[in-house]
């Protein structure tokens, strides 16, 4: 995370997004449960995952774009704010594997006088699969 | 013997219409917990008299009362499918959030060895006390049967 400003005027297609890494932990799973009221028994219980046709206990997708909007969040400043963040949930993350959360600029606009920044992320397993994408939209200050 | 739809009528009843999920006060602490949980320590979610919640912590508003109507309709295989968030106003400790949801659309086919699968589409709204949009999130739910056929 950076404290520093990033502008608009200074963002160019094609930039990337510093990456973020996380890698959710059993308990890690278990506060987010807590926090967000997603109970359901595939995050935390193996047996039951199977009887779901799953390979174990499997990563909350939302808590994995939760990590896609910190990267969004980080990178746009304490300034910037996240104006949209679009998952597509495509494939499994697993408690105790790295998860590489990546992105980068895929175009800029002014719109009502506002900047905003699209940007493209995903978030890559150790398999080098993205198991999430994501498109988001960032808005950001001027230098003006 | 009739085959048991797939898709209940309870849900399939609902779809076009919008209720009330519930309404929640916003405490400093929900936010921390919500960051502790995602491992996001960046100190602007953290402020303690001007401070706001990540744009992704709406989606913990009525999540378990949305987790418990999906599960709850589809006992079977059910995973995320997609999360379309947008936010208009940051959420703040002391806000007032209503969530409400409506669905939008159910689409059933019957995929690969025979099994049925649905999608379903959720638009969720947001507001605070003043009645100002916050956030809207359109969730695409992705159900699977998994008995064999």
């Amino acid at each position: 995370m950076s404290d520093s400003q990033i502008y608009y005027e200074d963002v160019a297609v094609e930039d990337e997004l510093t990456p973020l890494v996380k890698k959710p932990t059993p308990r890690q799973l278990v506060k987010w449960a807590g926090a967000s009221g997603d109970y359901f028994a595939i995050h935390y219980d193996k047996d039951f995952s199977a009887t779901k046709g799953l390979p174990g206990v499997i990563v909350h997708g939302q808590l994995v774009a939760c990590f896609l909007g910190q990267l969004a969040t980080d990178w746009a400043g304490p300034d910037g704010s996240v104006k949209r963040l679009a998952c597509s949930y495509r494939g499994i993350n697993f408690p105790g594997q790295t998860i590489t959360c990546r992105g980068h600029v895929t175009g800029k606009y002014t719109e009502e006088g506002q900047n905003y920044v699209k940007c493209g992320l995903w978030a890559e397993n150790p398999a080098g699969e993205n198991t999430v994408t994501a498109k988001a939209v960032i808005w950001l200050p001027s230098r003006g | 013997m009739t085959e048991q739809p797939y898709v209940s009528d309870e849900l399939r009843n609902r779809q076009g219409t919008q209720w009330a999920i519930g309404s929640f006060l916003i405490e400093k602490g929900m936010i921390t917990r919500f960051c502790r949980a995602v491992g996001d320590n960046n100190p602007r979610w953290q402020a303690v008299t001007d401070g706001e919640a990540p744009p992704t912590f709406v989606l913990t508003l009525g999540g378990e009362q949305f987790g418990e109507l999906m599960q709850n309709s589809f006992p079977d295989g059910l995973l995320h499918g997609a999360t379309d968030l947008e936010t208009h106003l940051p959420v703040r400790p002391r806000d007032v959030i209503e969530t409400s949801i409506n669905l939008s659309n159910i689409r059933e086919r019957r995929g690969a060895e025979n099994k049925m699968n649905a999608f379903v589409i959720f638009n969720l709204t947001y507001q605070n006390q003043r009645s100002e949009l916050v956030a809207t999130c359109r969730q695409t739910m992705t159900a699977y049967e998994t008995k064999d056929v």
